[in-house]
């Protein structure tokens, strides 16, 4: 896909998940859908 | 100035920094504690940083301590040994770390402060209902496992920066270990909990530093695309690996790593007491994203393996001639030593020892405080008149302990201790620490999982056959199983007891 490697296409797809799921959940507090502390 | 003197001169420079914040955070801690008066104050300010840890220091210390030396040494070694399925390894902990601070910091963080716990141990037992009796059990349980199985990580990692520090310093492993974990030391004595936060913040802002610039230099050289095109050719199994070793015989055992790493974060004290530890009004989802491109950053370290196999496969044998431990183990070392000026490889080697000293200060903190908070409290019944002493004292008496066990210790005991190791310890925190967040067991309920996570993890090393990834991970889910059980008959089969609901 990127790498032609599954390992380090793996490593490429789940580094966009660690970036935007933390954003996502970011979001969601600010906009005060997510839980707020 | 020759090399060593200059070494000399940055170890002692950085060693001043860090004892200065151990200082600066102990006169900080104790004016919070006088102004605020309260009861146990000064406890509080010890084991938890009195609640001061930001969004940063909350993701650069847990980071910092996830990422230990592993991440610098034996990575790199293993992805020249073992190819692309290394850097995926070594990668998975950094969304471990982070979605397990995401998904677990604020419900432990908010049960800690509603319970009053001070440690993952006392938060265990204080977490869960049940007879004084069974809470002291419980407390004292968690944390005699604490202590005795976090030694055995305590003691590898004081092997480790003895033996880095003493190549650096040019001096014996002994004495390297003795200086360093005396710096170690007062930092934590003085500060406690938040002394190490930030020295563990300030090691990874050197951590990430020096992933970033070890990134620079091989892709100065060769571009990371004609980097894996190169070593696909000299060794196909390396990019496309077949199965997953040294994780695994199956392709994809190395996604345990993510789940194991997972459970690391959450479960094992020296990480889950930071979630206790944050402010009461700080953003858990603003530490993730602080925590994101910290773990991405030195998850390419072990590209270094990867470089140093497709200059050369055949190096370590002629390079480490001589050398002791796991050949492979020199890839960064010789990595240093070859494409980097002596200037800059000294600084490298600082961080790469920070990454150690880190994980090293963090496993002391919560070592002590389960030798002088939780086994206090939980043999007496009540807090000491004599805690912050008491607390301090732990300190020493551990560190003392932890370089006796290093090198006096006969090597079979500790081998005996590092079968169970770590993993004993996840197998044995899941139950009360995961399932407890959407099933509120009793204390037996507690103690049964606890048991039953342990005992199966220590028959799962020794007579099944599984390796340290998969022995807590289906331990654990053993101990989980019997806290759901349990739980859910306990409370008149209802996922919380009648009167909370």
């Amino acid at each position: 896909m990127f790498f032609n490697s599954w390992t380090l296409d793996t490593f490429a797809v789940c580094s966009i998940i660690l970036f935007v799921v933390p954003i996502i959940a970011f979001i969601r507090e600010k906009s005060g859908k997510g839980e707020s502390d | 100035m020759t090399t060593t003197m200059y070494r000399w001169l940055v170890f002692a420079a950085a060693s001043a920094l860090l004892i200065f914040v151990g200082w600066w955070t102990n006169v900080r801690l104790k004016k919070k504690a006088a102004l605020a008066a309260a009861a146990g104050g000064d406890e509080k300010a010890f084991l938890l940083g009195g609640n001061e840890m930001g969004p940063f220091v909350a993701a650069g210390t847990l980071m910092a301590t996830g990422y230990s030396g592993w991440g610098f040494i034996g990575s790199p070694g293993t992805a020249y040994a073992y190819g692309t399925i290394e850097i995926l390894g070594n990668f998975f902990f950094a969304p471990a770390i982070t979605f397990g601070a995401l998904f677990f910091a604020n419900f432990m963080r908010k049960n800690g402060e509603k319970f009053g716990a001070l440690t993952v141990p006392e938060y265990l037992a204080n977490t869960h209902e049940g007879s004084e009796g069974l809470r002291r059990l419980v407390h004292f349980l968690a944390a005699i496992a604490t202590f005795i199985f976090m030694s055995v990580y305590m003691i590898g990692q004081i092997r480790a920066v003895g033996s880095v520090a003493s190549e650096w310093l040019g001096i014996s492993i002994h004495t390297s270990a003795v200086i360093f974990m005396c710096v170690v030391m007062i930092f934590t004595m003085q500060g406690g909990l938040l002394a190490v936060a930030i020295t563990d913040t300030i090691m990874c802002c050197g951590m990430v530093i020096a992933s970033v610039i070890v990134y620079f230099v091989i892709t100065q050289d060769i571009s990371l695309t004609e980097l894996i095109a190169k070593v696909a050719e000299m060794k196909p199994e390396f990019i496309n690996p077949t199965s997953s070793n040294p994780y695994g015989e199956a392709k994809y055992s190395v996604f345990l790593v993510f789940v194991y790493a997972m459970l690391f974060t959450t479960v094992l004290p020296y990480m889950s007491v930071r979630f206790l530890a944050m402010k009461k009004t700080l953003s858990i989802p603003l530490v993730a994203v602080y925590m994101a491109p910290m773990g991405f950053a030195m998850s390419f370290v072990p590209l270094v393996g990867i470089y140093m196999y497709a200059k050369d496969p055949t190096w370590p044998q002629v390079l480490a001639e001589g050398a002791t431990g796991h050949i492979a183990d020199h890839a960064m070392p010789v990595f240093l030593n070859t494409y980097l000026s002596p200037a800059l490889a000294s600084i490298i080697t600082l961080f790469i020892i920070f990454a150690m000293l880190s994980t090293i200060s963090s496993v002391l903190q919560v070592q002590a405080s389960a030798l002088s908070h939780d086994l206090f409290v939980s043999v007496a019944g009540k807090d000491s008149k004599y805690a912050d002493m008491l607390n301090r004292g732990a300190v020493v008496v551990t560190t003392l302990l932890g370089l006796f066990l290093t090198f006096v210790a006969p090597q079979g005991m500790l081998n005996q201790i590092a079968y169970i190791g770590t993993g004993g310890l996840i197998s044995m925190l899941v139950g009360p620490t995961i399932v407890r967040t959407f099933i509120t067991g009793n204390l037996l309920t507690c103690l049964l999982s606890m048991l039953t996570g342990f005992c199966s993890n220590v028959y799962l090393v020794l007579y099944g056959g599984l390796g340290w990834v998969e022995s807590p991970i289906v331990a654990g889910i053993a101990g989980s199983i019997v806290y759901m059980v349990v739980g859910y008959i306990s409370n008149g089969m209802r996922a919380k007891p009648a009167a909370a609901q």
